[in-house]
């Protein structure tokens, strides 16, 4: 019916005020030479995420059959001592032969997932606690936060610590596991609507579901219905690292997102959602989640940064990725022996470079998050 | 004899260098006040009647720059350009001999000191030789002189002669010798307790040692007033001072305004944008549109005879009972890109060609009647 | 004064009965109740269709309260609010409270309280719950006082003005943007508004966004809270002729509240003054302004500055401040203030009688002298 350009030129129309907005951004982003300095950091480490297979080929010559994982730094050249850079081993040789070139490319695909898998998961559980606990307030406010602030209360890093060590070697889906958290869910919703005094079918259809889940749960815990295992997936230590680090990164999120929401619930305009009869999820998405979400994006580009530094120490420690993965911490780790003494200076190029490239990932995210704050702050925007 | 104006605003140019553009705020603002009157600006929002008393103070902030104009105070015989003097030189005229009221009260008080803490760094700003010597004066004239009264005499002789002495200011920060400014202090509460009760504060012991949000708005801004007029100011700008109040408080406050101009002898440039404030309390009347002053009377002329065209619409569109209600057409113009000639061209009712060519001028037309509008032109 | 475009006037659209809201303090180490904020104590009235009605007074005097109370944005302590129900079941409803009061067998008592429960489920707006809420929304809406805050920010026009429509189904979603330009037309906005932000548009213009926003559900009362409050002078015309030409053509009824005398005095045919969160004056507005009988109403009428430089006024404000509603005075609440306070007014709350002519006060001087 419409022709391309005139396609284009509606499409251009309905976002004039939107492509306004970017254009205000982008001018904001150029002005400063922190902020350019930061995007071009993070362009830069993701150009070589993407080229990795380019820039460092597993070698077919490297037993490539017996380990298919690309991460996995091949142990293939069989000298004890470490050996200094060299341009066939541009960044050097560590202690068991792994080749640190090699490591810090394929470690750059690790860290993203980590800072990204990390701060998503832990971003949507947070985000979840946090409004439901504003919005709603009383008692559910009080239960979710109290539970919160438990988890605050321990140190971060020892609890991911504990996290790592305890979780077990896979992950086994099996019914109870499964029932037992939507148990707790859905009777959470039913003591919500219970407490909104909504119609009384609605909580009394609610509270049903609940016991005929609590008592299909029973069933299962005690025996009589067998365990049913729907999934099993092996974690690797990477992946307990992941777990630990949602677990204990979420309540931070939880309490911003919550405070946000109490300034937010109190404005004019939810108020007027409401009298034309706006339901409390539409409020929730359409008109609070938009209006509070910008601190909380700032946080979570600061912490990918802190995230992967985090993470690095996890594995310095030992409690992180498996030896030979490719990891920037890991990396660090293999120097552990040589740390006090002079062979640090001599066997530099395996800390410094991987150390390097931790350092400037976790400035390119914070000036990143800088930029974002400062771009979105409506205090200092010229409107 | 011509007497002097206090303030003399001549052709002010004001411009906000901001992302979208360049906002021409005030475009040759043109005001005179003379001494012991009250001025009313009247205007709509983005005129510029807030940006002109700000830059009387000389308190434009950046992105905000003055390009061109005077303005040239009265003060102590002496007539400076506010726009030639640099910030210390400001400093001393503002809360002394030029002092501003603003529109939030209980924005414009620091909350975590109390109204006693507040009205007395404005009098020790500006004022603090004086109550030194009235506390000398009260500690020589004390009958019984014990060691220690001696002590803080010779103090405050020495205090007396050099107000800002390093010893002095050692002395006043070490806990156990700051007593020796008790004395000040005393004389400083008397005079903020005087200059409560003066404000018609039925408590003013109690006021005094309250916070900012225990007080009402009412309250509150007769804070603001105490503090604006601690010093004897020469000129009082008020900003809407009572737009959020209610209508009796606002009733309060306009005659309490009127006492104490016939008490401090101050005139007061008093903006708002209700015309019936105006007309009940001022006595001559600016009329502001889009940065420009369009007209200037004494105000029953400006209310029984308006010559510019604006002033016209303004008044009739004031909704009468009875009567169809009367809007001026179109909106104010953008001042990024103002309108050229005179900025009212595209609303105006009698615009001819020459109204989108070229600016009118401010020109007397009557005995105090000022206009900038081709109608009344050559 | 405003005509009523020859609608019947007798028909009574929102009967608000013994109206109350509360709001507890809690204070003390368990958060217990020590005290109420009375905002809104005991207020009836009656908004006729097709009316525009005043409800002015000070800050604090409960008048937005009262606004936000009827149509169930806040809900109501006590009290029964009917929105267009017949005049016979009202009187139904009336002379069973009659028979409930002056009842004094049990069983009968138990039956007429059963009868009036289920009257109430069915007619009360104070007691819809669930669905019932949701369609009133359709019938009732509220225009605020600060377009700045009451839009979205971060919302676009025609989402906007189209949500209530979105959220009510009324209309198939293909046909809302046509539904919405209609709307924005007759406010006076055009199709080059649909696609921008609120910031980029001006105080008037914003306002006339709220207002479609209002109006596009077609609703039957319409409160204004304090519309014009936040404009300017020359806006203000703009805005309260757009309300009359509104008024008339989509059939609504205003409750209009505002602290302007002015503006009421313009646009409303009745008008009730309130203070502390009781009506104190109710009649038709020239009444108020030519002969206001209750101290309060006259201090208020005389407070208000006139845009005349030739009638200045001399006459001495009325002292002190509106007292915090948390503790109002004993008796009528106005008599600290009141310049002709007798004993009885320090001591009895006075009624809210009818002295004549539809002309509603609340004073023991007015209505001892009409006895």
């Amino acid at each position: 019916m419409f022709s391309l350009r005139e396609r284009i030129q509606k499409w251009k129309k309905a976002h004039e005020a939107s492509i306004k907005e970017l254009k205000f951004i982008l001018f904001r982003i150029r002005k400063s030479p922190l902020s350019l300095l930061g995007t071009f950091i993070i362009a830069f480490y993701i150009i070589i995420a993407i080229l990795a297979p380019i820039l460092a080929p597993p070698q077919p010559s490297w037993d490539i059959f017996k380990n298919p994982n690309p991460f996995i730094i091949p142990d293939a050249y069989n000298s004890v001592d470490p050996t200094p850079p060299s341009p066939q081993h541009p960044f050097g040789i560590t202690v068991e032969g792994y080749d640190i070139y090699y490591g810090c490319i394929w470690g750059t695909i690790t860290a993203f997932r980590v800072g990204v898998m990390v701060v998503a998961l832990s971003l949507i559980i947070g985000l979840a606690v946090g409004i439901i606990a504003g919005y709603y307030g009383g008692l559910v406010d009080e239960i979710l936060m109290r539970f919160t602030d438990i988890i605050i209360c321990f140190p971060g890093l020892i609890l991911a610590m504990a996290f790592v060590v305890a979780l077990p070697p896979a992950l086994t889906l099996d019914a109870p596991t499964i029932l037992i958290p939507i148990t707790v869910v859905i009777a959470l919703i039913t003591l919500l609507q219970f407490l909104k005094r909504t119609s009384k079918r609605r909580a009394i259809i609610y509270l049903a579901i609940t016991l005929v889940l609590a008592v299909v749960s029973a069933l299962i815990l005690l025996g009589i219905v067998p365990k049913i295992n729907v999934v099993q997936t092996p974690l690797t230590r990477l992946d307990k690292v992941l777990i630990a680090l949602i677990l204990v990164g979420w309540p931070g999120y939880a309490r911003v997102i919550r405070g946000e929401v109490l300034r937010a619930r109190s404005e004019d305009y939810v108020e007027a959602a409401k009298a034309i009869g706006a339901s409390d999820s539409r409020i929730i998405f359409k008109h609070i989640v938009p209006n509070t979400i910008y601190p909380i994006l700032i946080l979570a580009s600061l912490d990918i940064g802190s995230i992967v530094l985090t993470a690095a120490a996890l594995s310095f420690l030992g409690i992180g990725a498996e030896p030979s993965y490719a990891d920037w911490g890991q990396l660090v780790q293999k120097c552990e022996p040589y740390m006090l003494g002079v062979d640090i200076v001599r066997y530099w190029y395996i800390w410094l470079i991987p150390g390097a490239f931790i350092f400037i990932f976790g400035l390119g995210w914070n000036l990143l998050g800088d930029a974002i704050r400062d771009v979105l702050d409506p205090t200092l925007r010229r409107r | 004899m011509e007497i002097e104006n206090i303030v003399d605003v001549e052709n002010l140019v004001l411009r906000f260098y901001t992302y979208e553009g360049i906002v021409e705020a005030l475009d040759g603002v043109n005001l005179h006040i003379k001494p012991n009157e009250i001025l009313g600006v009247v205007g709509e929002t983005g005129c510029g009647k807030s940006v002109t008393s700000l830059a009387i103070l000389g308190i434009v902030m950046p992105p905000g720059r003055i390009e061109n104009g005077k303005i040239i105070i009265n003060v102590n015989g002496k007539q400076i350009d506010i726009l030639k003097l640099h910030e210390e030189a400001i400093r001393k005229i503002r809360g002394k001999d030029i002092s501003m009221v603003f529109q939030e009260p209980r924005a414009y008080l620091n909350p975590v000191y109390t109204v006693f803490d507040q009205i007395s760094e404005v009098l020790i700003e500006h004022r603090k030789q004086e109550f030194i010597n009235r506390a000398l004066q009260t500690l020589k004239n004390q009958p019984k002189k014990s060691t220690i009264t001696n002590f803080y005499i010779s103090i405050y002789e020495k205090w007396s002669k050099n107000p800002n002495s390093l010893l002095i200011r050692f002395l006043s920060k070490i806990p156990m010798l700051r007593r020796f400014q008790n004395p000040f202090k005393k004389e400083l509460r008397k005079e903020v307790v005087q200059l409560l009760k003066s404000l018609g504060m039925a408590d003013p012991e109690r006021v005094a040692d309250s916070y900012p949000h225990e007080l009402s708005g009412g309250m509150a801004q007769r804070v603001v007033i105490a503090m604006a007029l601690a010093c004897n100011p020469t000129l009082l700008i008020c900003d809407e001072p009572t737009t959020n109040l209610d209508v009796t408080v606002q009733a309060q406050i306009l005659e309490l305004i009127r006492a104490l101009r016939a008490k401090f002898k101050s005139s007061i440039l008093y903006i708002t944008h209700d015309l019936g404030v105006i007309a009940e309390l001022c006595e001559r009347v600016a009329v502001m549109y889009a940065g420009n002053v369009v007209e200037l009377a004494p105000v029953i002329e400006l209310f029984k005879n308006p010559l510019h065209p604006y002033t016209r619409a303004l008044l009739e569109s004031i909704p009468r009972p009875g009567q169809p209600f009367k809007s001026i057409p179109g909106i104010v113009p953008s001042l990024i890109n103002p309108p050229k000639g005179c900025r009212f061209n595209e609303r105006c009712n009698y615009a001819m060609d020459i109204c989108y060519k070229i600016k009118p001028k401010f020109i007397k037309v009557k005995e105090d009647h000022f206009v900038a509008c081709h109608l009344y032109g050559e | 004064m405003p005509s009523l475009w020859g609608v019947n006037m007798s028909e009574k659209i929102l009967h608000i009965k013994s109206l109350k809201k509360y709001y507890p303090v809690l204070g003390g180490v368990f958060r217990r109740k020590i005290a109420e904020v009375k905002a809104v104590d005991n207020v009836s009235l009656v908004i006729r269709r097709g009316e525009c009605f005043g409800v002015v007074g000070e800050s604090g005097c409960g008048k937005t309260t009262l606004a936000k109370t009827t149509i169930r944005i806040l809900e109501p302590t006590e009290g029964h609010i009917y929105f267009n129900v017949d005049e016979e079941i009202i009187s139904k409803i009336e002379k069973l409270e009659q028979n409930l009061m002056s009842e004094r067998d049990k069983k009968n008592k138990s039956t007429i309280e059963a009868e009036l429960r289920k009257l109430y489920h069915q007619y009360d707006v104070a007691k819809f719950k669930g669905s019932k809420l949701h369609r009133l929304r359709r019938e009732m809406q509220i225009v605020y006082q600060d377009p700045t805050t009451s839009l979205n920010p971060r919302m676009l026009v025609k989402d906007i003005v189209g949500e209530p429509l979105l959220i009510h189904r009324v209309v198939e979603k293909k046909k809302i943007p046509e539904k919405v330009l209609e709307i924005l037309k007759k406010v006076g906005l055009g199709e080059q508004h649909l696609y921008r932000y609120p910031h980029e548009f001006s105080g008037g213009q914003r306002q006339r966004i709220a207002i479609a926003r209002a109006l596009v559900l077609q609703p039957k009362f319409v409160v204004l809270d304090e519309p014009t409050s936040s404009v300017d002078v020359s806006v203000r015309a703009q805005l309260l002729e757009l309300f009359q030409t509104l008024q008339k053509d989509m059939n609504l009824t205003y409750m209009f509240i505002t602290h302007d005398l002015n503006v009421v005095e313009c646009i409303s045919n009745r008008v009730a003054v309130m203070y502390l969160g009781k009506i104190v004056e109710l009649a038709e507005t020239g009444k108020i302004f030519s002969e206001p009988l209750h101290p309060y109403t006259r201090a208020l009428t005389e407070s208000a500055p006139i845009p005349d430089p030739t009638r200045k006024k001399m006459r001495a404000p009325l002292k002190g401040e509106v007292p915090s509603p948390i503790n109002p005075p004993a008796g009528c609440r106005f008599h600290p203030r009141c310049p002709l306070a007798i004993d009885i007014c320090r001591s009895k709350e006075p009624i809210l009688m009818d002295v004549g002519n539809n002309h509603f006060v609340a004073c023991h001087l007015m209505t001892k002298s009409t006895k």
